[in-house]
């Protein structure tokens, strides 16, 4: 028992103290931190009471860097230094931007990402939305009173492999602990507590500023699974505010407006637009600059005219994901929406038409998938011991490698379920060849040019055979935040040769050690120091796990030498963590290694009971049906 | 480490290895399983129950994968079987049929008839669950496996069918 009270010295969370975990909503135009507090997840406002924190980051000359509405004020002033929407840079090239000539920033095309040359420097996207995710960590620490344990992040269905990983390497630059990149139509799904009993399909109708997203989830006993994801990357709210821009020059003639005027015409019409949510007609006021006064009646039903092609460019990616997943209309019965543009009474109307049932509306769409992400949050740090619910999540595009000929030969389609691990065998194409090049690559297409190129690896010392007679097995795994490793791996000879890639587009950890230390003088002492505090926690994790592991099932599962030689690793750790001193770095990492060596076949024979225990509790339900 | 997975799929999931399996009962267990296995349960555990949690929990969904689907099912069993990939080997009165299938959705897509798609996406859903039908008697009544990889190539021709017809729809849609 005495080892018990080693193991936490304080410091250590009690197991089944509370811990503080948030969902974090990063969204393009705004981005939100939600928390369950008390049993009800919320959003935790600033301290004007504010829920929302516009995604902006201002970088002034003094170093002085400001996020939110701040930031957003000084847009118009300063658009080099005002980064918006730094979303839609996420793990992207400089080709893959759209629109880049109207954008105000300098880009650098770096390789993998692009970066952002500004007054403080040259940014990259990631360090931007570290940030806003700084930003929203540093409320959440305030309204909580203390520390964070972890954090829900969500990201689009649609996300790339490099754009999670983008997302991942933020969230870590932010120093918050990413428990799971979750995707934002499931986190809609679970604030609405769909965790129901029976199985249903439900369809999150996602409309934000500027992506429509469609997702089909089924919900089984707590079992979510995303059944088709699919969208319009080029549709949003805003194409509704230009609709009604476009129609006000049109009737009144206007000629070529300056940047300012369009900037506040625009404004209005989104004004004018929200209040055609309440009212059936709306004036739509403003003075341009040259004396140019508006004044002019938008009733809803010429809104309506206006936008209704608008709106049924939604239907087509909504019956394509219909489609995907075997379904019909009829086998809906549920549909969620999301984002601020849902808002339009005759939008939910025609939702409604097109599935023949009213859609849920009673939670506030610009806030439902952060509240989501909470709960997950909750549940995913311990703090719901009871907790049933489970997340199936799938890949949104496949991922694949380049065969002869340049065509990409898929090795996990999409909308497979993740975790997922997928091997395909390859061989060579000379006599004698002991070297073979991969390109890893993901996306629909059958040309490898035409795909998204993630990573190039090289795998050499291939015993020398004719052609076609080697054999080698590339595996790719993809976790279940969606990110994918690759092995590949020479099988005939028994000589074995194993290569892990991460894919280019996500910051090497050196980089993210960079981006963590820089400005700061005592760099290297500084990365020691945090290597440590990370070694600390998870050896603490690994004391507390291990010690429960023993309580509940070690007299079964160990004979008395497994259990003494585990005992005194667990001494040997808890010993070598209570020295507590940046020297004993090395130390500690190495008596870590040993208590995970040695409880290796431990925790598999752990995990083989659960298993033998879910399957031996199905027979028994099955009997009693 | 194989008692954990079980030597294969079927055993993971607690089934006979047959082609002709309770679908419910499959879904029932991989949900059970995963529900106990799934990396999420294992957010706050050690490294080491996380890369365990991956490895099964990716099994799982990678068996439930070749189970669930009827082609994928039969390649699985006439894997077990030992037998190797049929190659392209078809027999002569599907290469007929799979003729006039073409030409009749060709048909429909160059004139862009979306009714004649449709009933041709009906007729095709019925020969699939002939097809399906026959794969049982070949492999659970006459263990045959040679021609079970066999009727597999035709089944999946049907099903690589079902995509055109349903990409051309689709394409009329838009």
């Amino acid at each position: 028992m005495a080892l018990l009270q080693i193991a936490e010295p304080g410091q250590s969370a009690a197991p089944h103290q509370h811990k503080l975990a948030v969902g974090i909503d990063l969204g393009t135009t705004h981005s939100l931190v939600a928390s369950v507090r008390s049993t009800v997840a919320e959003v935790l406002p600033d301290e004007s009471g504010r829920g929302l924190l516009p995604s902006v980051v201002h970088y002034a000359a003094s170093g002085e860097i400001d996020v939110g509405w701040e930031a957003r004020s000084k847009a118009a002033q300063d658009p080099r230094n005002t980064i918006v929407s730094v979303k839609r840079f996420m793990g992207r090239g400089i080709n893959d931007i759209k629109d880049i000539r109207n954008l105000p920033y300098q880009f650098i095309d770096t390789p993998g990402m692009v970066k952002l040359n500004t007054v403080a420097g040259q940014l990259s996207p990631v360090e931007v939305s570290a940030e806003i995710l700084k930003k929203l960590r540093s409320r959440a620490e305030q309204s909580l009173g203390g520390d964070l344990a972890g954090a829900v992040i969500t990201v689009p269905a649609y996300f790339d492999d490099a754009q999670r990983q983008a997302t991942k390497d933020a969230a870590r630059l932010a120093g918050l602990s990413v428990l799971r990149l979750l995707n934002e139509p499931t986190a809609a799904a679970i604030a609405y507590g769909l965790d129901n009993a029976s199985e249903r399909i439900y369809c999150v109708y996602d409309l934000g500023g500027g992506t429509f997203d469609f997702s089909i989830l089924r919900l089984t006993r707590g079992v979510f699974e995303v059944l088709a994801t699919s969208g319009d990357s080029a549709l949003g709210g805003d194409d509704f505010d230009y609709a009604i821009y476009h129609w006000v020059i049109d009737t009144l003639k206007l000629k070529a407006l300056t940047a300012e005027d369009t900037r506040q015409l625009l404004t209005e019409a989104r004004h004018a637009k929200e209040r055609l949510t309440d009212m059936v007609a709306t004036e739509i006021c403003c003075k341009l600059s040259q004396g140019v006064d508006i004044q002019l009646i938008l009733g809803r039903e010429v809104f309506i005219e206006l936008t209704k092609d608008l709106l049924n460019k939604t239907f087509s990616p909504v019956r394509r994901a219909l489609r995907d997943a075997g379904l019909q209309v009829e086998d809906v019965q549920g549909v969620v929406l999301v984002g601020g543009a849902t808002r339009m009474p005759y939008l939910q109307r025609s939702v409604a038409d097109f599935f023949f049932r009213e859609p849920l509306t009673n939670l506030d769409p610009d806030k439902v998938v952060a509240i989501g992400a909470a709960i997950q949050a909750n549940a995913l740090v311990g703090n719901r011991s009871d907790s049933d619910l489970l997340l199936l999540d799938v890949i949104p595009l496949s991922l694949g490698v380049e065969t002869m000929g340049g065509l990409s030969e898929k090795i996990i389609p999409r909308n497979s379920t993740i975790p997922s691990a997928m091997a395909q065998d390859f061989t060579t194409f000379k006599d004698g060849q002991t070297a073979m090049s991969f390109h890893v690559v993901q996306g629909e297409r059958e040309l490898v040019s035409e795909c998204r190129s993630l990573a190039q690896f090289e795998l050499r010392g291939i015993p020398p055979m004719v052609a076609g007679a080697a054999r080698i097995r590339v595996t790719f795994q993809v976790d279940a935040d969606g990110l994918l490793s690759v092995t590949a791996r020479e099988q005939t000879s028994g000589i074995e040769a194993n290569i892990v890639v991460k894919p280019s587009y996500g910051l090497s950890d050196t980089e993210i050690a960079g981006m963590l230390t820089s400005g700061i003088a005592n760099a290297e002492y500084d990365k020691r120091m945090r290597a440590l505090r990370e070694a600390q926690v998870e050896a603490r994790r690994l004391l507390d796990a291990t010690e429960i592991a023993m309580m509940e099932d070690g007299h079964e599962l160990l004979s008395k030498s497994e259990w003494d030689a585990i005992w005194s690793s667990i001494y040997d750790l808890a010993e070598t963590l209570l020295m507590g001193d940046a020297n004993s770095l090395e130390a500690l990492r190495s008596a870590t290694d040993g208590l995970n060596a040695v409880t290796t076949e431990f925790a598999s024979r752990r995990m083989d009971a659960t298993i033998q225990k879910a399957l031996s509790g199905q027979q028994i339900e099955n009997i009693a049906i | 480490m194989s008692s954990l997975i079980g030597t294969n799929y079927f055993e993971m999931f607690g089934l006979a290895p047959k082609f002709t399996i309770d679908l419910t009962s499959l879904d029932y267990s991989y949900r059970r399983l995963q529900t106990e296995m799934h990396p999420d349960r294992y957010a706050a555990g050690t490294e080491m129950e996380k890369r365990l949690a991956l490895q099964l929990s990716s099994n799982l969904n990678d068996g439930y994968r070749a189970l669930k689907h009827p082609s994928s099912r039969a390649q699985y069993l006439i894997n077990l079987a030992g037998k190797k990939e049929a190659g392209n080997a078809v027999s002569s009165a599907f290469l007929m049929a799979q003729m006039e299938w073409r030409e009749a959705i060709e048909e429909a897509r160059a004139s862009k008839n979306m009714q004649a798609l449709d009933a041709l996406s009906r007729r095709l859903r019925h020969t699939i669950s002939a097809q399906e039908k026959l794969l049982a008697v070949v492999l659970d009544e006459q263990s045959d496996f040679d021609l079970a990889a066999q009727r597999v190539n035709e089944f999946r021709f049907y099903e690589k069918l079902q995509i055109e017809i349903d990409t051309a729809l689709d394409a009329l849609e838009n």
